[in-house]
């Protein structure tokens, strides 16, 4: 089965106090964050929702994940794909991952750059902190293996990042964590994000006779064999 | 010390003279303009002065550059641990980065180790901690 390892992976966070304007929709709805240091081969706040009391204001932390993972060579949409992230800590975190509209070389400004509206999984329920996770992907995500030569990936929170809902008032700490592909380098070489696919088929199709009349007959990636039968 | 591009802002940052230049477009040009207060002020699209704080310290390595080079309204910003305890016990220097996390820990009913991470990201530009 093909594996393609995830590259450009990391986090970006947003974290806001009431007294400098903080607040659910404040973090949610931000254009900016903070990107996590390079070289951070896992984190504890892959998606993570945090709302606490720090120096007697309240404070919202909101992280993302992104990621992306090189399709260049696929030209047939896959059967089937799961990408794979390893678990390092969970605490009642449910996680989603969509499509994601980010940069070659993420950034700060990327913390937004996410369609929820375009699901790449299902809800994932349960958390594994020694294995790996599989988001089984959509049909959407499949189809985006074909149409871009990167696939980028978000993954968030679900309760309350991908629905938008409020998590309430302090102190609510919940969040997964992840190894990235930074951990390639080291004894964790095995356990960096990827995606295993099986590779789409397009079966032949059997013309008993075919016309083109003024128009041109275009063959891509394959060849028209004419045989006597 | 490396230049930066800004996707999002379609900047490049680079260092001249220790000081944090910009120019638009991808890529570091000789025709470039110095990143100061009085600019940051003017632009929509860096929210806050931890981000730019943060895009100094990739490309200055120095996690401190906007306090290092004067900026005002930078009072409620941690660069050291020493501004981490001074910022929530302004009065008393008998404070230590225990009655932080100590702070942290029992409003909120969180384990230490929980209170540690939360005090370290919401100081993000803090580079040298004793916890």
């Amino acid at each position: 089965m093909p594996t393609i390892p995830a590259t450009n992976d990391s986090h970006i966070n947003k974290n806001m106090a009431a007294n400098f304007g903080g607040s659910w929709d404040a973090v949610h709805d931000a254009t900016s964050g903070v990107l996590a240091a390079s070289a951070e081969s896992t984190t504890t706040g892959m998606a993570r929702v945090v709302v606490f009391t720090y120096s007697g204001h309240t404070r919202w932390i909101l992280h993302r994940t992104f990621m992306e993972f090189d399709t260049s060579g696929i030209s047939v949409a896959p059967s089937d794909a799961t990408l794979k992230i390893y678990g390092l800590n969970q605490t009642s975190t449910d996680v989603i991952a969509v499509k994601g509209t980010q940069a070659d070389t993420l950034s700060t400004a990327d913390f937004d750059n996410l369609d929820v509206s375009v699901p790449y999984s299902a809800e994932v329920a349960t958390w594994s902190t020694s294995g790996y996770n599989d988001f089984t992907l959509n049909a959407a995500a499949l189809q985006a293996m074909v149409d871009n030569t990167s696939l980028k990936v978000a993954i968030i929170s679900y309760d309350n990042d991908y629905l938008d809902v409020d998590p309430g008032p302090p102190s609510v700490s919940i969040q997964a964590g992840c190894y990235f592909s930074e951990a390639s380098a080291g004894a964790d070489s095995d356990k960096i994000p990827h995606i295993d696919y099986t590779e789409g088929y397009i079966a032949p199709v059997v013309w008993t006779e075919m016309e083109s009349k003024g128009s041109d007959i275009n063959i891509k990636g394959g060849s028209l064999k004419i045989g006597v039968l | 010390m490396a230049d930066y591009y800004n996707k999002g802002l379609d900047m490049t940052f680079s260092l001249y003279e220790n000081k944090i230049m910009y120019n638009e477009g991808s890529g570091s040009v000789t025709a470039k303009r110095e990143c100061t207060e009085y600019w940051f002020n003017q632009q929509n699209e860096i929210g806050s002065l931890e981000e730019i704080s943060q895009i100094s310290y990739i490309v200055s390595g120095s996690n401190s550059y906007i306090k290092d080079n004067g900026w005002s309204n930078i009072s409620h910003i941690a660069f050291t641990e020493s501004d981490v305890i001074n910022l929530w016990f302004p009065s008393d220097n008998t404070k230590t980065i225990s009655d932080v996390v100590n702070g942290v820990m029992t409003p909120n009913s969180f384990d230490e180790p929980t209170a540690i991470g939360l005090i370290k990201d919401t100081n993000h530009l803090v580079t040298d901690w004793s916890i």
